[in-house]
């Protein structure tokens, strides 16, 4: 099975981007921290100043999945930037269905990613990968990927909502 | 001496911009990599579609330690997006001159962006640091700051502008 169709997503598609982000969110048992909503993806995603940007993959109807799904796939990015380069397209979730895998799905949504940071002149693309998984890490690798946490030393930190409210009120 | 001026930066602000992104890459000893140039900071920073935001610090003439200079520390950011919570403010670059340290500056700055964070309904803050930068790691950490890379193993990874083009030509 080679037909499928990969296309920018569109407001009708929030609720199968949620639908993939909770399953990509299972895979790496985190489903219950998903706390985002339909109504959030589509403000955030198709309003005056969108936050991401999805690509989708869809079969026919005829080759949809068991329980009745034709987008089967999808990737989020945005844009950021480094100040010693300019923008960057940085990837934020990526998934294929697994019954859908194997098919070249997956390598044509990571070709239509490369096309769009080159049209939009980006200097490369960023992404992280959990450090277990190797099948991403070998995927990422086969392309040209490389590791900047081991070549460079960089390391991810966060503030969360908590500590930024704490430091916000202070005096 | 606690007479200094936050404020968002202006276009007439790129050329200093630009060279406190130098002095700062200077201290990582990457001060060649700078490849950015005044007109790329300037279309991409107040063009349409604003693709980083930067905060800065400037002191009156009277207080000038440093021969010209007004503007002695800044902030670069941009807004990322999370699939499982939604809006975060990324925090790119963050530097004050030398001469200007201590004097609580740089907690101002982070307060700011706690603030900006806060009211526009981001989740957290996010931003990489290098591992050898003990007194970087030591500031965050005072701030509630936590090491992602170390609690969830996430790596950074890029695919460079040459292996994004092998992708995107390929058949």
């Amino acid at each position: 099975m080679a037909n499928f169709i990969l296309r920018k997503a569109e407001p009708k598609d929030v609720s199968d981007i949620l639908r993939l982000i909770k399953e990509l969110a299972k895979f790496e048992e985190m489903e219950e921290q998903v706390v985002l909503t339909e109504k959030e993806l589509l403000e955030d995603g198709f309003g005056d100043h969108p936050f991401y940007h999805c690509v989708v993959a869809e079969v026919s109807k005829d080759k949809q999945s068991i329980e009745g799904y034709t987008v089967v796939g999808f990737a989020m990015y945005y844009f950021t930037y480094d100040p010693w380069i300019g923008k960057l397209l940085y990837l934020e979730d990526f998934y294929v269905m697994k019954e859908f895998r194997g098919y070249g799905i997956g390598s044509e949504i990571l070709k239509m990613l490369s096309e769009t940071a080159v049209k939009t002149r980006c200097s490369g693309m960023h992404f992280i990968v959990a450090e277990w998984n190797t099948t991403s890490i070998e995927f990422y690798k086969r392309r040209g990927a490389s590791d900047l946490s081991h070549e460079e030393g960089w390391r991810l930190y966060e503030i969360d909502k908590c500590n930024l409210l704490k430091m916000s009120s202070r005096r | 001496m606690a007479h200094f001026n936050l404020r968002k930066a202006e276009p007439k602000d790129v050329p200093d911009i630009l060279r406190l992104i130098k002095e700062l890459a200077k201290y990582e000893e990457m001060e060649d990599q700078v490849i950015l140039t005044e007109k790329d900071l300037l279309e991409d920073g107040f063009g349409n579609h604003p693709f980083y935001h930067c905060v800065v610090a400037d002191v009156s003439r009277e207080h000038q330690k440093v021969e010209g200079y007004s503007v002695i520390g800044f902030a670069m950011y941009y807004f990322t997006y999370d699939p499982w919570i939604g809006k975060l403010l990324y925090l790119e670059d963050f530097y004050v001159m030398k001469e200007y340290r201590g004097f609580g500056i740089g907690s101002e700055i982070l307060k700011t962006l706690s603030d900006t964070a806060v009211k526009n309904r981001c989740s957290s803050m996010h931003f990489i640091v290098a591992e050898s930068n003990k007194a970087s790691i030591d500031f965050y950490k005072r701030r509630g700051a936590s090491d992602l890379s170390l609690q969830e193993g996430w790596r950074l990874f890029r695919i460079d502008k040459k292996n994004l083009l092998k992708m995107s030509a390929e058949e």
